[in-house]
């Protein structure tokens, strides 16, 4: 998509979005001509927060005027979005139960996880089901999965993919997007959470692109576990996972950006976050709205492997700054076929 | 009778959107807050004609026989529109 937002745009936008996250009436008016609002409509859609926006407009002044045509398609979209999320908690209790009545446990992954730490969680988009389950339970639970006769596709990294009362699952047998093993932390917890949420990141910022979604999910995460974890060992965490300087990068966006100082950094001077904040709006929700991209994504699979290797290559300058250690992991993933 | 788990109404500043699911799409009206106030006092339960028309006494201030009357054209409206299940 070749678009250009303004400044203006982009700060209403911020403010609707900082708003809605942390459901706080917003002070001043925004006074915005009708194709501005149309653009802070594509750009939530796009970034994949129209819930989070929509709450935002809900705390303006009394008397900021919001054109009606505006106002009824974010019902529309936020009404979409309320009866997805309830079909996936539904979808996630059954499988849960599914998989629990079989004497496993499976612990949830990020887009259902993430939700749960958002003040209105039936506002953040969804549209599958990640599941982890550890060592030799994994296998257990694909057992489970083929006798309800369900069929299941196997990617490279040895995670599968199925339908369950059509929702996507992917069940996955590694739950951090890192190719290190040093003293990574137990799961599920909040550690294992934070760093899960951060790597996630880092890989999308790397590789295809990200969405402000995943931002937003490390913000709120962040303020959810505040009390469960520790700053100081937390930020030893990632210093011993070889992500100080990353972190450091993603919590300066999320305090400017975002409101968030429940990261572990709140002490430290921040590096200037732009070089994110261009991944973000280059790409939105992973990358698929990027220029270029949505023409690859419905070609082969050689085309799409070629846009994200064109990718991987203009991010190189941020990934050896941020991702070296994981970067030629990304790069042996690629060919075999998980990015 | 209770009216349609999948219907739905949202809000969003003074104004109010009906969704309703149907086998080729949804339609989308937009409605009142006073809809959208009895819709949500219903959605969800069983209720009659009776308890349509008692929280319009209730929460209005109204005469009996007017708000009989009136539960019965909302009552009448949500048939029309096909929003109601037995």
């Amino acid at each position: 998509m070749e678009r250009i937002w303004t400044d203006r745009t982009i700060d209403a936008f911020f403010i609707l979005l900082r708003s809605g996250l942390e459901e706080k009436d917003i002070e001043h008016p925004l006074i915005l001509t009708e194709e501005e609002w149309e653009d802070i409509l594509s750009v939530s859609a796009m970034q994949t927060v129209t819930g989070q926006v929509a709450r935002g407009i809900a705390h303006l002044p009394a008397g900021n005027d919001v054109p009606d045509m505006i106002l009824m398609k974010f019902m529309k979209k936020t009404d979409h979005i309320v009866r997805t999320s309830a079909i996936i908690s539904e979808v996630r209790d059954k499988l849960v139960s599914a998989f629990r009545a079989g004497g496993l446990d499976p612990v949830i992954m990020k887009g259902p996880e993430s939700a749960s730490f958002y003040l209105r969680p039936e506002l953040r988009e969804s549209g599958d089901l990640d599941i982890f389950f550890p060592g030799d339970s994994f296998e257990k639970a694909c057992d489970q999965v083929s006798s309800m006769g369900i069929i299941m596709d196997k990617a490279p990294d040895g995670s599968v993919r199925y339908l369950f009362e059509g929702i996507e699952i992917d069940q996955h047998q590694k739950y951090f997007d890192l190719h290190t093993e040093r003293q990574l932390p137990e799961v599920p917890g909040p550690y294992a959470t934070l760093l899960m949420l951060s790597s996630h990141i880092l890989k999308h910022c790397m590789t295809a692109g990200v969405g402000l979604r995943q931002l937003c999910d490390m913000a709120m995460a962040y303020r959810a576990l505040e009390d469960s974890y520790d700053k100081t060992a937390l930020a030893a965490m990632f210093e011993r996972t070889g992500l100080e300087s990353w972190n450091k990068l993603l919590a300066s966006f999320l305090e400017k950006h975002l409101g968030c100082r429940s990261h572990p950094y709140s002490q430290d001077e921040l590096p200037d976050p732009t070089v994110l904040m261009d991944i973000i709006m280059e790409g939105g929700n992973f990358g698929h709205h990027a220029a270029g991209r949505q023409k690859a994504e419905k070609g082969p699979l050689s085309a799409r492997k070629k846009d994200t290797v064109a990718r991987m290559l203009r991010r190189l300058p941020f990934s050896l700054k941020y991702g070296r250690k994981e970067l030629f992991c990304y790069f042996a993933e690629l060919v075999r076929g998980n990015i | 009778m209770k009216l349609r788990k999948d219907c739905r109404v949202t809000g969003l500043r003074d104004k109010y959107l009906l969704v309703i699911p149907s086998g080729d799409g949804e339609r989308n009206l937009e409605v009142n807050a006073g809809f959208h106030d009895i819709w949500e006092a219903f959605a969800g339960r069983n209720f009659t004609l009776g308890d349509v028309s008692d929280h319009l006494c209730k929460e209005y201030g109204m005469e009996p026989e007017k708000a009989a009357a009136e539960a019965s054209d909302i009552i009448g409206l949500w048939k029309e529109y096909g929003l109601t299940e037995q």
